[in-house]
């Protein structure tokens, strides 16, 4: 157990150096840069003044001692300023991360605790008509984009009931019932896509642990039908269930930025749109670290999942 | 004991009378300011903010009238050459440092020092010496200057001990900034040393940025903001009819172009550019990309009504697809001339319009290829010149030497299509120092026809400038410009 706890760390360091180097380049390769963007098209300007904003935030020395200053400086948890407010990256990102953790585990919350009944629901009545209906309006829900989701959550809720239209955030703290109203449509609108694909693999998987021998065996010696669902198969089904929800939860990030941009909340999402279209390079660099080990982060866990939910892995 | 109290607080702030609490005006807008540095800073994102923490010498009013602002009156000698600046008395900066003479001579001095990187530094570049004299401040150009009083606008007055101002904003203006929580709002408190006393009537403004167009729609409709500034045409459509939202509009002083770089084929040849303007109709276009909130427009906007020509005039402005056909093959070209527009991504209205004039171009014997572009790439592309044409919005001047002087001379800081026109060029020289205003409308006059049809640039329509309010926002005015001065005088109606 702690030899694979130190191969994992030991991965994490890899991965993230890598990305570092590789953010760190590629967002330099994007034609243009924070001081044109700051000036904007059709702004007169002479090349030496131009020069000395260069200079002014460091963008016109060579790149290697950008990067080496840049690379030194994280190693001691030191992640530069953001260029335009000047306060340290690290706190710009911390005060957003709430928001995007809040949203995220809302929407993963309820999609899981959903997608579980529902997929082995699905797999009981299988064939069924109930059955076919359900399939439709998950296939609608996959194919539908949360950002074009929410847009129209908005505008529906908005002619309905104005009151759950709320735009804008105010922290859990401040303010319990103001923040989960303002956060129910986001979280609507990221869930609902995932329920409906996580409750697909939920029902295949099922049906797949129905058709294995040791249901039929659990049925033949009298077990009910419930204990057979829930006790034999449903542990079995899981697993690609959690192998699901484990990619899902990364891949959610990419929804969370949308739904933030639609619903003006101020997330960590926000905050990487935002630093990339103003090519605020210090606080791209360290976000998309953050979500990067996040990432690996939650690849372990689901790995520790495994080990939970399956006694063979856990002997292996 | 803790709840009495805060229930005690809750039942008093209740009593308060309502009059006493300062208002707030919900304000949203699409982005973030880039950079608050009010001499460096030029995107209109930053406008909005900085419009209300900084002041120039002086201000355009709505009629587009110069007025005073930071200096409270000024006299110019008979050779045009010597200007001085009554400048306020009793007013402070927001960190509390009285306004001076001493102060206008520091922000002059720092707009034209090569450090700053100021771009507004070509605009002053008449500008010989600033020196205090007493409460005065006396300027003394190189050369007369028409359009210098106009230009004063955008020269804000910083205190000399001032910070950095890329992140403290300290302006003389009646807002002063609180709070910038990034991509989420700014807080912009009233000024209580501003000069003009009983100014501004809000207590407070808040910028919310709100980057997604029906999510603003919403937050207007439902009363969460209550002024969005500058908003487009289809927005504008789908707010009209609602009865708490009122639409303030005016005509725009900014406007869409096609660019054309007349260094390279095909835009090398006057010929292609005179019928690229025949193969527009201008007025489809406007109907298609504006919803018909737009005219279709010349070098200078109808805006500026005492300078431009009536599109009326331009003889390429009747659209002609067969004649334009006819100068291609003039100029020497067999088939359909390929071109490659590359188009400013970030503006519905361009995106909306250069599909339009996609269109009109393959009816006219060109055959049109977009390009749309991120707006860093756009920027980039734009000022290496790295462009055979391109679609943009620019944002227009009071006056015309601003914009005609920088863009089409020879040379001139913003002529990325490198346009060489001597004939212009001497007339631009001699138009800017002309201090009789009838000679100095009759150049500009022949100036627009010069540009209108073989001038770089295809001017294609200026937008009705929108914006809205909720229906309690009182004493709001528009400016063509897109300053916000007025919102010092805005008031909410209980």
């Amino acid at each position: 157990m702690l030899r694979v706890l130190a191969q994992r760390l030991l991965d994490l360091m890899v991965v993230l150096w890598g990305v570092s180097a590789l953010v760190f380049l590629m967002i330099r390769f994007i034609p243009g840069d924070a001081v044109q963007i700051m000036l904007g098209a059709n702004v007169e300007i002479t090349p030496d003044r131009l020069e000395a904003l260069y200079r002014k935030i460091g963008l016109d020395k060579p790149l290697f001692e950008q990067y080496a200053s840049w690379i030194g400086g994280v190693l001691v948890g030191d992640f530069g300023t953001s260029l335009w407010t000047g306060a340290p990256v690290g706190e710009e990102i911390l005060a957003r991360l709430g928001v995007t953790v809040e949203l995220l585990m809302l929407s993963l919350g309820t999609a899981v605790a959903l997608a579980i009944p529902a997929g082995c629901l699905m797999a009981y009545v299988r064939r069924s008509a109930s059955d076919y209906v359900v399939r439709v309006v998950t296939i609608v829900g996959v194919t539908m984009p949360s950002f074009w989701l929410g847009i129209i959550l908005i505008l529906t809720f908005y002619k309905l009931a104005p009151g759950f239209a709320s735009i804008g955030y105010v922290p859990f703290r401040d303010d319990p019932l103001g923040n989960l109203s303002r956060m129910f449509l986001p979280t609507v609108s990221l869930a609902l896509p995932i329920l409906a694909s996580l409750s697909r693999i939920m029902r295949s998987a099922m049906l797949d642990a129905l058709g294995q021998d040791y249901v039929r065996t659990a049925r033949a010696k009298g077990v009910s039908e419930t204990m057979v669902i829930f006790r034999h198969a449903l542990r079995n089904a899981l697993i690609p269930f959690v192998t699901a929800v484990g990619i899902t939860a990364g891949y959610l990030f990419g929804g969370a930025i949308v739904v933030e941009q639609v619903f003006a909340l101020p997330g960590l999402g926000r905050l990487v749109i935002g630093a990339i279209a103003e090519r605020n390079y210090p606080l791209i660099q360290a976000t998309i670290l953050l979500v990067t080990s996040g990432f690996v982060v939650i690849n372990f866990l689901v790995d520790m999942l495994y080990v939970a939910i399956d006694p063979r892995v856990r002997e292996a | 004991m803790i709840r009495l109290v805060k229930r005690a607080a809750f039942a008093a702030a209740l009593i308060v009378p309502l009059a006493a609490t300062a208002q707030v005006l919900e304000v949203a807008t699409d982005a973030s300011p880039v950079g608050l540095d009010p001499h460096v800073a030029t995107a209109f994102s930053t406008a909005l903010v900085n419009g209300n923490i900084y002041e120039g010498l002086t201000a355009v009013d709505k009629d587009l009238k110069v007025v005073p602002a930071v200096a409270e009156s000024w006299t110019i000698s008979p050779d045009g050459k010597t200007y001085v600046f009554k400048i306020r008395k009793g007013g402070t900066f927001h960190n509390g440092k009285p306004i001076t003479a001493a102060d206008v001579v520091y922000s002059f001095e720092r707009v034209l020092k090569k450090e700053t990187g100021s771009p507004f530094a070509s605009r002053f570049a008449l500008v010989k010496s600033t020196t205090v004299q007493g409460d005065d401040v006396k300027v003394e150009l190189t050369d007369p200057s028409a359009p210098f009083l106009s230009q004063l606008v955008v020269l804000s007055i910083v205190p000399s001990n001032h910070g950095d101002l890329q992140r403290e904003a300290n302006g003389t203006g009646p807002f002063k900034l609180t709070q910038w929580v990034p991509d989420t709002y700014l807080q912009l408190t009233k000024h209580d040393g501003y000069w003009d006393k009983g100014m501004p009537k809000l207590g407070s403004l808040k910028i919310n940025i709100v980057p997604e167009a029906s999510t603003r729609q919403v937050g207007i409709s439902t009363g969460i903001y209550q002024f969005m500034p500058s908003i487009d045409a289809s927005t504008a459509v789908a707010l009209k009819g609602n009865p708490t939202v009122k639409l303030l509009e005016t005509r725009d002083l900014a406007y869409s172009l096609v660019g054309m770089n007349t260094t390279i084929a095909p835009f090398d040849k006057p010929q292609v550019r005179e019928a690229f303007n025949l193969a527009l109709d201008r007025a489809k276009i406007v109907q298609a990309a504006y919803f018909g909130h737009a005219v279709p427009g010349g070098p200078l906007s109808p805006a500026l009504s005492e300078w431009a020509t009536p599109v009326s005039q331009f003889s390429c402005y009747a659209h002609d697809a067969n004649k334009a056909k006819a100068l291609l093959k003039e100029a020497g070209f067999a088939g359909d001339v390929p071109v490659t527009l590359k188009v400013l991504g970030s503006i519905q209205t361009v995106r909306d319009v250069a599909q339009v004039v996609q269109a009109q171009l393959n009816a006219a014997g060109f055959k049109a290829q977009l390009e749309i572009q991120e707006q860093g790439k756009f920027i980039q592309d734009w000022r290496n010149s790295n462009f055979e044409s391109f679609v943009s919005q620019n944002g227009g001047s009071p006056d015309p030497d601003d914009y005609f002087y920088r863009t089409f001379r020879t040379g001139g800081s913003t002529n990325v299509f490198k346009y060489s026109n001597p004939e212009l060029d001497k007339l631009l020289d001699e138009a800017r120092t002309m201090q009789d205003q009838a000679k100095r409308k009759a150049a500009y006059a022949q100036a627009q026809q010069t540009l209108a049809c073989r001038g770089p640039i295809a001017h294609i329509a200026y937008a009705t400038l929108f914006t809205a309010v909720r229906n309690n926002v009182q004493g709001y005015e528009l400016i063509a410009t897109r300053s916000t001065r007025y919102l010092r005088e805005t008031s909410l109606a209980r």
